[in-house]
């Protein structure tokens, strides 16, 4: 048997839903993995997970998407993951741009929500994205790279 | 006279046992059509509600409530429940599923700025494949809140997106 290196992953995304889903969507997957979320009280991570971290909601303030991003450079500087999986929302974006250009792959799982269209941030991160899986089957007929994986609800 | 601080109706005395469990989920936006709705139909209906407002802003009257409890208090209220009356996310209509009770969801509205993103969708396409009772406009609450006493959900499809994701990170 060669070994087999299990791969650092960050995941990276909303509080809430997009954490439930994300969650979901790892199950019993052998990895070890960061999660980075904005607080919400009584948060929790499964215990598996290596550390949670905490970086600013950016929501739809621009000046907050700045301190996102210096926030998620030095998160990313710090965990230095192999792969940075996430479900969106805009809290993501910087962790995965940066994680692109530190040699990082992507992977993007659209939220259940987007049925007949994508998110803003699956239309923004679809071409950076080295894997995109999709919960409804219509959206892989408009995105031809998409993987349809079934909805993890 | 009005009440002024929320009150548990012991509905289940007189044998009318309504225990409803309203969750408005982790959404930055105030969802106020939901909460007051329900909240006018406990108090006209003698319910034995409890609400997690979240971000709204509306504080019920007639409503047991809280902004956010604990995830395991929310599981155990899912658990015990009769009726989960939800807004259209992803997480709060998860809830409901892995326990099997019968959710009634009402997607929040972008255009009244509830939401920054659509819940229409996602509460379409489940109620489409039996597994929720949808409500799109809060005057049909009360007769879909009726319904549901009587809907058995159906178990969704299995998934493989665990499976992908394990098959990349083998690849990579």
């Amino acid at each position: 048997m060669t070994d087999f290196k299990r791969p650092r992953v960050l995941i990276v995304c909303s509080a809430g839903g997009h954490l439930t889903e994300a969650l979901l969507a790892i199950k019993d997957v052998e990895m070890d993995f960061d999660v980075a979320t904005f607080y919400l009280p009584h948060l929790r991570v499964p215990q598996s997970a290596k550390a949670l971290h905490f970086l600013i909601d950016p929501h739809i303030s621009l000046w907050k998407y700045a301190v996102n991003a210096l926030q998620s450079l030095w998160l990313m500087l710090k965990i230095r993951p192999h792969i940075v999986l996430t479900t969106g929302a805009g809290i993501a974006i910087a962790c995965a741009l940066i994680g692109k250009c530190f040699g990082c792959k992507l992977i993007f799982i659209e939220t259940a929500a987007s049925v007949s269209q994508l998110s803003r941030t699956g239309k923004f991160l679809y071409r950076y994205a080295d894997l995109f899986i999709v919960q409804w089957p219509g959206l892989c007929q408009l995105y031809s790279r998409a993987v349809y994986g079934g909805c993890v609800l | 006279m009005a009440r002024s601080v929320p009150v548990i109706l012991p509905s289940s005395l007189w044998g009318v046992r309504a225990v409803i469990l309203v969750l408005l989920g982790t959404s930055p936006y105030s969802f106020d059509r939901l909460a007051r709705a329900i909240d006018e139909l406990a108090g006209q209906h003698s319910w034995d509600v409890f609400m997690q407002t979240g971000n709204t802003h509306y504080e019920p009257v007639n409503c047991r409530h809280a902004d956010f409890i604990p995830h395991e208090q929310v599981q155990s209220l899912v658990k015990d429940c009769d009726i989960l009356v939800t807004q259209g996310g992803a997480g709060s209509i998860h809830e409901g599923l892995v326990t099997g009770s019968p959710i009634v969801a009402v997607p929040r509205r972008v255009e009244l700025n509830e939401s920054q993103v659509e819940q229409t969708e996602l509460v379409q396409a489940m109620e489409q494949t039996g597994r929720l009772i949808a409500v799109y406009n809060v005057e049909d609450l009360y007769d879909s809140i009726q319904t549901a006493y009587t809907f058995h959900p159906i178990q969704g499809e299995p998934n493989r997106i665990p499976e992908l994701i394990s098959q990349y990170l083998k690849q990579v």
